[in-house]
């Protein structure tokens, strides 16, 4: 029984992954509005591929563009203003793929190429060195240095010089990662953790410094927190605005070959982006620029209150009433139909209406306090769901009473209510327990319609302003919840019946068979 | 039980006769509303010709006052039908205006008529329904079909994926579909809508044929040397089908019922009860409005449940697991 159980569980990982590509895909089907800037499509992720992506840009082929172009311009006799920016924002990281082979570059297209490094020398503290005249001279001070330099362009090097300066920062220390530009920002952007304490803001802030220093502010985060007297809660706003920055701009800075380039066809990818943004960076609700986690939490109390309190007066009034049918019901006929009536009344009347007439009724001074709406709106979604465990508890305890066991007990003098609750209850509840699985999906509706009517700030509501405002992780997550809740209540559910039914128990795999013989 | 005398036996039911009736009633005045009610007549003869003005452009006149529809047409011969406003039109009588023989359950607070706005309701539920159900069989029986017939591998393989459709809830699918397609499109929330309904009927429909294919009659075709194809169309379908049709109004009354839901978060179209329903929430509206809405849903779903009963009990077919 267990192994049947873990096997249930297993398919948790499968159906959520299934249903967040699902989900993804039907939520990325709108194309990005015309009116967005190449760098809003850009932050949003809309320049990449959906679900794989076969050619990830690294650095590598942002500088080959950019040096093509720039050389293009160059035979024309024009210089391309708009290559030499790329060039400059990629400043450190490129030189490891430009240096090597500058000297296999026609003279003039040499000189147009380390004209635009001029401001990535000035970046990195070498503006006394460099030469002041656009010529040979500047073609060989960049060859000299990358004789000199190459070891320190090094993932090892670059590594242990960030560490040593996060860890000890002085001037002495920030100036090697000045001089490697954005070559470090890998390894700054590895150390630099979201402070939550105030000894750690110090480090932070030191980190941002130089980040800030080698991308000159490039897309500066609007919650920038600078200087030392900044709390806690400004430095961390910031060091999470830049791990944002970085996530859409690490491969600008970064080699993708080997391993990590098939990793990047995936991870460079909106659906991975997506992924990573909601796991590891604690994406933000835009309505209340709250974590999304956190709002999840916070509504999904309401949620769960409704849902927990609806589904088990259901299942308890179920009990009640389809013994109430079944106890001598040859002699009483009336109780089984007044049972039948009073559960398909929320049926047919729909428990949209039953909310709205509460509401209406409890009026917007009682609607969001505990003792007006939600116990009304428990109250209207156990008796919405009381129609069906009803029925199958009164299908299964009609045969029970109908055994020889029962009718032995009865021959004792044990009372009908006690045969049905106590006896019939134990194999019929094993019955309806293997259904609450079924009923979430209808249950998760229902609860989502008493909140809009009541106004209880749910997961419902949240779903609506998330809809209002397309935001997917929001939607995402109410889909991938909803989805795990019903494979883990169908799990709990079998194995209820089966502890229950001990037929079932030697039917499973798994389950303890009685020797004959 | 045989099909024919199966049929007849429903057919003598009272019950069946009774929801019959009101669901026949929903259907025609659903197809012909604009013989009872369209903000423009119903023929009008212009310079061209006879032409259908409510049926051809009903949008032209859909928030047009009807004194104004009435001058554009005075020089043509023109047939208005028995309550000559749309449900947006805000007609003369103004504002929650009390029940006459020209607005027979009133106007709401913006003066719109809450009869002719149950009726245009009607037409958008079942339109609804009956494209979401019939997609949801186009797909369930096929789907379901081959999982239980085939088996081992083709069953894991279809039956996970309808189980994973099955464990979203319906209105997060609607919630999807609302933000992948914004605008109000009756196609892409019938497909929402069927989508999940489908993998019901799937669900359903495998188990029949999964049960019927190890009945005696199905093992001694199969002795006899039918092949498949013919044992499915001869011997396992036509029992395996019967409980998914039968359950047909039950998934008509189940889909207005989520139409009227969806309607009523915000998610669903325009015009529907479900929205009749949420100006129930303002007080400002007319308790008629919500009143008028749930009355109209009730009785789809209360003659829809009905048919289903007496249909479930005469063919005597399993419930279904709704």
């Amino acid at each position: 029984m267990l192994g049947s159980a873990l096997r249930r569980l297993l398919w948790v990982l499968p159906s959520a992954f299934g249903v967040s590509l699902l989900t993804f895909y039907a939520l990325t089907l709108v194309p990005p509005s015309a009116r967005l800037s190449a760098q809003e499509r850009r932050d949003r992720f809309f320049d990449l591929p959906r679900f794989f992506n076969a050619r990830p840009h690294d650095v590598r082929s942002r500088t080959g563009e950019a040096v093509t172009q720039i050389v293009d311009a160059a035979a024309r006799g024009e210089r391309d203003r708009r290559a030499g920016a790329v060039l400059r924002r990629l400043g450190g990281a490129a030189l490891p793929s430009l240096l090597p082979g500058l000297d296999t570059l026609a003279p003039e297209a040499r000189e147009a190429v380390v004209r635009e490094l001029a401001p990535v020398a000035r970046r990195m503290s070498l503006d006394g060195r460099l030469p002041d005249d656009v010529g040979p001279t500047s073609v060989v001070f960049w060859n000299r240095l990358w004789e000199t330099r190459e070891a320190d362009f090094d993932p090892g090097t670059a590594r242990s010089a960030v560490r040593r300066y996060a860890d000890y920062g002085t001037a002495a220390r920030a100036q090697p990662l000045r001089e490697l530009d954005t070559y470090a920002l890998p390894y700054l952007f590895e150390v630099l953790d979201i402070p939550e304490r105030a000894d750690e803001v110090v480090r932070a802030q030191r980190l941002l410094d130089v980040v800030e220093h080698v991308t000159e502010g490039d897309g500066t985060p609007p919650v920038a927190a600078r200087r030392d007297d900044a709390g806690v809660e400004a430095t961390a706003a910031a060091v999470r605005a830049w791990r944002r920055w970085w996530l859409v701009h690490e491969t600008d800075y970064q080699t993708l070959v080997g391993a990590r380039r098939v990793v990047a066809s995936l991870t460079q990818t909106q659906y991975g982006k997506w992924v990573y943004e909601t796991v590891a960076l604690d994406g933000r609700q835009p309505a209340s620029q709250t974590p999304a986690w956190q709002e999840l939490a916070r509504r999904g109390r309401v949620t769960l209150t409704l849902l927990g309190g609806g589904l088990l007066g259901a299942y308890a009034g179920a009990f009640v009433l389809a013994a109430f049918a079944v106890v001598g019901s040859r002699r009483r006929r009336w109780r089984g139909r007044l049972v039948t009536v009073g559960t398909v009344v929320p049926y047919i009347v729909s428990p949209v209406v039953l909310g709205v007439i509460a509401a209406r009724w409890l009026g917007p001074s009682g609607a969001a306090t505990w003792g007006g709406a939600y116990p009304w709106a428990t109250l209207i979604l156990a008796w919405s769901l009381l129609a069906e465990p009803t029925r199958h508890l009164r299908d299964a305890l009609v045969p029970f009473l109908a055994t020889e066991s029962a009718w032995g007990g009865l021959a004792r003098g044990v009372s009908s209510w006690r045969l049905v609750l106590v006896h019939g209850a134990r194999g019929a509840g094993g019955l309806v327990a293997a259904r609450l699985a079924t009923e979430l999906p209808v249950a998760v509706t229902l609860v989502f319609v008493l909140e809009r009517a009541f106004d209880l700030p749910g997961l419902g509501v949240g779903t609506l302003t998330a809809v209002a405002e397309r935001d997917v992780g929001w939607l995402m997550a109410i889909a991938l919840g909803g989805t795990a809740a019903t494979v883990l209540l169908g799990v709990f559910g079998d194995l209820t019946h089966a502890s229950l039914d001990p037929r079932l128990r030697e039917a499973l795999p798994g389950g303890r068979r009685r020797r004959v013989g | 039980m045989t099909g024919g005398r199966g049929w007849r036996r429903i057919g003598r039911r009272r019950g069946t006769q009774a929801a019959s009736l009101v669901l026949a009633g929903w259907v025609l005045l659903a197809i012909f509303l604009e013989v009872l009610a369209a903000p423009a007549p119903l023929v009008a003869r212009g310079k061209d010709g006879w032409w259908l003005p409510a049926v051809s452009a009903p949008e032209r006149f859909a928030t047009t006052a009807p004194a104004v529809v009435r001058s554009q047409f005075a020089d043509q011969n023109a047939v208005y039908p028995l309550w000559p406003h749309g449900p947006e039109t805000v007609t003369e009588a103004g504002p929650r205006a009390g029940p006459s023989w020209a607005h027979p359950l009133g106007t709401d607070h913006r003066a719109r008529d809450v009869w002719v706005r149950v009726l245009y309701g009607a037409r958008v539920a079942l339109s609804l329904a009956s494209l979401a159900l019939a997609m949801a069989l186009a797909l369930g029986l096929p789907l379901g079909t081959i999982a239980g017939h085939l088996g081992a591998g083709w069953d894991d393989l279809l039956s996970r994926p309808l189980d994973l459709v099955h464990a979203v809830p319906t209105v997060v699918v609607v919630a999807l579909v609302r933000v992948a397609s914004p605008d109000d499109s009756v196609a892409a929330l019938a497909a929402a809508i069927g989508t999940v309904k489908a993998a019901e009927v799937a669900r359903l429909v495998r188990a029949e044929v999964v049960q019927t294919g190890e009945e005696g009659f199905v093992l001694a075709a199969r002795a006899l040397g039918a092949d498949e194809v013919r044992l499915l169309r001869r011997h396992i379908l036509p029992r395996a089908v019967r409980p998914a049709l039968a359950a047909i109004p039950f998934g008509l009354a189940s889909i207005v019922v989520l139409e009227a839901v969806t309607a009523f978060l915000g998610l669903g179209l325009p015009g529907s009860w479900g929205a009749m329903l949420a100006e129930g929430l303002d007080p400002s509206s007319p308790v008629v409005v919500p009143v008028a809405a749930a009355t109209a849903l009730g009785s789809v779903m209360l003659s829809c449940t009905a048919f289903f009963e007496v249909v479930n009990d005469a063919m005597d077919a399993p419930s279904s697991s709704h």
